[in-house]
């Protein structure tokens, strides 16, 4: 049994109940405002600026019953986008005081105009989020943003002037520095942190003030160092795909003799990785970050980089297999699959692909599926010849 | 004047001969094929219950998938119109009429004259529903008819996650072979929640108005009933025969061509 | 696996040629339907003879400057129309092809145009292609040109447009990426743009939308002329040859045909019952169910959303300044909705219901569409709310025709026009008791 740690469990606190959360009703008994956001092309530094808490739009760790979402949206779509939808009916989210998407996807695209259509928000607001990493792309998306930034202050008559942003960028850096620490620690070959527990760390730091969420990181890495805690497991996981909030999934995952140190994911890598520039103009910095300074997208065309870099981090992370777990109908997944089993195959990676439902818990074939690649990567372990991906 | 309407589905064939406003007979056939021999064969059943031959018959009307293939048929008319009007006739406050067969689910809104104003029928996703039942009851080993009344039993519902009724068996399965096992009756509970909610976002497509009918077969399984009322709050009216309200629809409207 | 039913592009041009020849023997059409099928065979021998006749092919998606294409001797191969035209020729075609691209691990819930091309290309049966060319609209599943080119050793270019394009940077945006898309195909075909040659081809477009204009008008008079096997002729002369003479021959001799039915009250169907708009595409997967529609109910399909301009489409700015104007024509141009809010969408289909006086809509909920599935029922929604007209919505395969079961549509059809016929609205509609 693990001990807990005291950081994470206050984060797990403030955080909880989902989504209307302890944090959250203390920002708002403060008369502050709440700013929906759900996906990574929208900064949060700019939602920060503006004295707002950035908050993303999600499930959380037990898979939602639509319940008359697919009056609003056929159920050929994504499930996370549905699921989202279906918490808004069931009034969950009527705390937020506003919206912000980018159209990183078709279905991103579609939620952001079911809200607008059908349950108007004071602040609305969408941009678009390249597909192409290069100069191009960072003064298109500048360009964005510069009016997303106006429309914004306009909201609140308040210009978000440039010192307000230089100081939001600085607060979002040191969140992600810590948790690049954290992924760090990861590597070791006893982690520190269960998968499902990097998982929560990750979800609190976008259901949190930055700053309390900092101070906990702060804690956290501290308290890690302390206790020496390590996680004895015989097999290394590495966890892609779509987004994956249900930390109970992995939690029940990690109770067999695996512990999941790696993702490529939205809502792992994607907010620890880079810096943004801070000897740029605020508003360059970010553009530039967000198009170019985190690893390549599941959105990206010139897939090859993302690839690549699965790979790679399969490999510094040592882990023995990876588990892709695409929620279904998402086209940008679908369309890596092949070249995506091709290079992990000439890494000597196994892959498992699996196809699911958001916030789909530990049963049925998800376990099935799973534990027999679990047992295939226990027996290539134990294999004297061949591929075997060993630390 | 006696007519009839005959309702040929993918599983059964019903039919209602109608005189009035009396139901003179009411058959359903479980027949597999939908064809023409099978509608002969459930219009003779019929016939005899009402001491009656078919060249009594003033009109026959046909629906259902098979409409096109009743010879001795007048006219065909849409399953969503019948289902409307035989759910009318026996319920003038329905404004709403679900009906759940074997391998459909259809929603229709009613506006007080009892024209159809929408309806949706399922997709791919939510098929299945009578189908998948007979699976459970195959696979828990319970009768198809005891279903219902064996998840009244339960004490909580246990949570099926699996939208798809294909994945939902294997769902199932780790559920009974768990240890300690799930009580089969709350295995049925979350089967009946979970079915219920897939059909309910249907249902909301075409709005629900009071009052609700239910009807098809999956409509005498109880525990879907009560699934549904819970979902919805309120009662839901079901009819005695909840499978044949199409083919009275189909009566109904023979009737209604010879006056 | 089983590649007997996929069929080459020269059995499909070969096929083509048949149909056209057969169908001017065949009585009761219109007479620009022989064109249609004329035109749809110009296309496919295009792409065919394109290698011997010194021509490069770029296979490409929605919403590309074609105009640029013929200009530079690039003939265009557009993937959505190949499937359509295989389910026009060969049936068993498109699922064999799905058959394979499924082998290959692509999921079944993607969209089946690409789907189509995945499997052909894995069998070696797509066209031979020398680009992929292709742009942010209409959807998620471009990344599939990168993926595929790299797998099979395709250049490719995608074209970044802005999701808002109305503002002064964003058209500066897209105009360079035009320019760009012109250095892509300079370097790769080793020739220079013509600019004399673009404006021609650009003014040749130009001409196209006029007459598409006409022609809207004329569909939309009351009966309408437009019978349904021609119904697809404007899509197919506007959207897959713009820019060429052939296309501006053929919507010239269509516009005179529809002229001349007004003109002397010939309407596609003697009791014309209902007027039907397809709020998402028409029913590619089954090239039979429109004429079975008007067949059968007398239901005429006047307008769909992907082949109609929005208001005047008055997007030739600058006669001399080609790439302005193609830069503008995007954002009004037919199906450009697809890439805009599903507000817009819906606004767009609204705008049709009435300028074509319709009593119904079909929406095909193409089953990999990601964009059809999450803003069908706000259409649905908002065509009730500001017209009163209901829709149908159908699930289905784009271009997989054993996905739905055609007994399933036509019980569907049955039950959704017994409505219609029923309801106030439409009664009021028709001034009936």
């Amino acid at each position: 049994m693990n001990t807990p740690f005291k950081a994470l469990d206050e984060m797990n606190r403030l955080t909880s109940p989902f989504p209307e959360s302890v944090a959250v009703k203390d920002w708002k008994k403060a008369g502050r405002k709440v700013i929906g956001w759900y996906n990574p092309y929208v900064p949060e530094e700019i939602i920060h600026a503006a004295g707002m808490l950035p908050f993303e739009v999600t499930g959380d760790n037990e898979p939602v019953q639509m319940q008359g979402a697919e009056r609003y949206i056929f159920s050929n779509s994504c499930s996370k986008i549905r699921t989202c939808w279906q918490l808004q009916l069931d009034g969950k989210y009527k705390f937020l005081d506003g919206l912000v998407s980018s159209s990183m996807c078709d279905q991103d695209k579609r939620l952001y105009s079911l809200w607008e259509y059908y349950n108007k928000l004071p602040y609305l607001d969408l941009i678009y989020a390249p597909r192409k990493r290069d100069e191009e792309a960072v003064k298109l998306y500048l360009a964005d943003l510069e009016d997303f930034r106006d429309r914004l202050s306009l909201s609140q008559l308040r210009r978000i002037p440039d010192r307000d942003l230089a100081d939001s960028i600085q607060t979002y850096n040191r969140g992600r520095e810590l948790m690049k620490q954290l992924y760090e620690l990861r590597k070791r070959d006893h982690p520190p942190v269960t998968g499902a527990e990097a998982v929560e760390v990750s979800k609190a730091a976008a259901r949190l003030p930055r700053e309390r969420f900092n101070e906990l990181m702060e804690q956290l890495l501290d308290e890690i160092q302390r206790t020496g805690r390590e996680i004895k497991k015989a097999m290394r996981l590495m966890i892609i795909g779509g987004d994956l909030h249900n930390t109970n999934q992995i939690a029940n995952l990690e109770t067999l003799d695996v512990v999941v140190v790696a993702d490529e994911m939205d809502i792992g890598i994607r907010r620890a990785w880079g810096q943004v520039d801070t000897t740029l103009p605020p508003m360059e910095a970010l553009a530039r970050y967000y198009v170019l300074g985190r690893p390549v997208d599941k959105h990206n065309w010139i897939s090859d980089g993302r690839l690549e870099f699965i790979g790679e981090m399969a490999e510094q992370y040592k882990v023995d297999g990876i588990v892709s777990e695409d929620v279904r109908f998402c086209t940008y997944n679908g369309w890596d699959r092949f070249d995506l089993k091709k290079q992990m195959d000439k890494r000597g990676i196994p892959i498992l692909v699996l196809d699911v439902e958001y916030g789909e818990n530990w049963s049925g074939q998800m376990k099935l599926r799973v534990e027999a690649f679990l047992e295939m990567l226990q027996n290539q372990a134990k294999a004297p010849t061949g591929k075997s991906p060993k630390k | 004047m006696a007519v009839a309407g005959i309702d040929i589905g993918s599983q059964s064939t019903k039919v209602v001969i109608l005189e009035a406003d009396r139901i003179l007979a009411a058959v359903t056939l479980k027949t597999g094929e939908s064809g023409e021999s099978e509608a002969r064969q459930a219009m003779e059943e019929a016939l005899r219950g009402a001491r009656l031959k078919l060249e009594d018959m003033k009109s026959v009307v046909s629906t259902g998938i098979g409409r096109m293939s009743v010879p001795f048929a007048r006219k065909q008319r849409s399953i969503v119109s019948c289902l409307a009007r035989g759910a009318y006739f026996l319920y003038p406050q329905a404004r709403t009429v679900l009906d759940a067969g074997a391998d459909s689910f259809t929603a229709i809104r009613l506006s007080a004259d009892g024209t159809v104003e929408d309806s949706a029928v399922n997709d791919r996703c939510a098929a299945n529903v009578g189908v998948f039942l007979d699976t459970m009851s195959r696979m828990l080993r319970i009768p198809l008819a005891e279903l219902g009344a064996e998840s009244l039993k339960a004490t909580n519902a246990e949570t099926i996650s699996s939208t798809c009724a294909v994945f939902a068996e294997s769902e199932v399965v780790s559920l009974v072979h768990r240890d300690p096992p799930v009580p089969i009756a709350n295995i049925l509970a979350g089967i009946h929640e979970s079915m219920v909610n897939r059909l309910f976002g249907l249902a909301h497509r075409v709005g629900m108005q009071s009052e609700v009918v239910m009807s098809g077969g999956v409509s005498k399984n109880i525990g879907i009933i009560r699934a549904m009322e819970a979902k919805l709050g309120k009662p839901v009216l079901v009819p005695d025969d909840p499978q044949i309200v199409g083919a009275l629809g189909a009566a109904l409207f023979a009737q209604e061509g010879v006056s | 696996m089983s590649t007997d039913n996929l069929i080459t592009a020269e059995e499909l041009a070969k096929q083509i040629k048949m149909a056209a020849e057969g169908i001017k023997k065949k009585p009761g059409l219109m007479k620009s339907t022989a064109g249609y099928m004329e035109l749809v065979h110009k296309y496919v021998d295009r792409i065919v003879t394109a290698k011997e006749k010194g021509k490069w092919v770029a296979t490409h998606g929605t919403q590309q400057p074609l105009e640029i294409y013929e200009a530079m001797d690039v003939v265009g191969l557009f993937i959505e129309f190949w499937g359509v035209i295989s389910d026009v020729v060969k049936l068993e075609a498109v699922p064999e092809a799905l058959s394979i691209s499924a082998s290959t691990g692509t999921p079944g819930e993607v969209c089946s145009f690409f789907r189509n091309m995945d499997g052909l290309m894995h069998a070696g049966k797509w066209p031979h292609t020398d680009f992929l060319l292709y742009a942010t609209s209409s959807c998620d599943n471009v990344k599939a040109y990168h993926t595929l080119g790299r797998r099979y050793g395709i250049p490719s270019f995608g074209l970044e447009r802005p999701y808002y394009p109305y503002t002064p940077q964003a058209m500066e945006h897209w105009k360079n990426e035009h320019k760009r898309l012109i250095a892509f195909l300079e370097e790769k075909t080793g020739k220079k743009l013509d600019y004399d040659r673009l404006k021609e081809t650009v003014r040749l477009s130009y001409r196209l939308t006029e007459l598409v204009l006409e022609i809207d008008k004329l569909v939309a008079h009351v009966p309408s002329p437009m019978s349904a096997e021609c119904f697809g002729g404007v899509l197919v002369a506007m959207r897959l040859l713009p820019g060429t003479q052939d296309a501006v021959d053929y919507l010239t001799s269509l516009r005179d045909e529809l002229q001349e039915r007004v003109d002397n009250g010939i309407a596609a169907v003697k009791n014309e019952r209902f007027r039907v708009m397809w709020s998402c595409f028409t029913p590619f997967w089954d090239p039979s169910l429109l004429g079975y529609m008007q067949q059968k109910y007398g239901a005429v399909s006047v307008c769909e959303v992907l082949a109609r301009w929005r208001g005047e489409a008055k997007w030739m700015l600058d006669p001399d300044d080609p790439l302005g104007n193609l830069a503008y024509k995007t954002q009004n141009s037919p199906g450009n909705c697809q890439y805009s809010s599903s507000i817009d969408w819906a606004g767009q289909v609204v705008d049709q219901a009435r300028q074509y006086k319709a009593d119904a809509a079909i929406f095909n909920n193409n089953w990999g569409c990601k964009q059809a599935s999450g803003l069908g029922p706000l259409v649905r929604d908002e065509l009730m709310r500001q017209c009163n007209v209901p829709s149908l919505n159908l699930n289905c395969d784009v271009i997989d025709s054993t996905f739905t079961s055609r007994a399933e549509v036509e019980a569907q059809l049955d039950g959704f026009f017994e409505m219609i016929e029923a309801s106030k609205a439409y009664k009021e509609r028709r001034n009936l008791k």
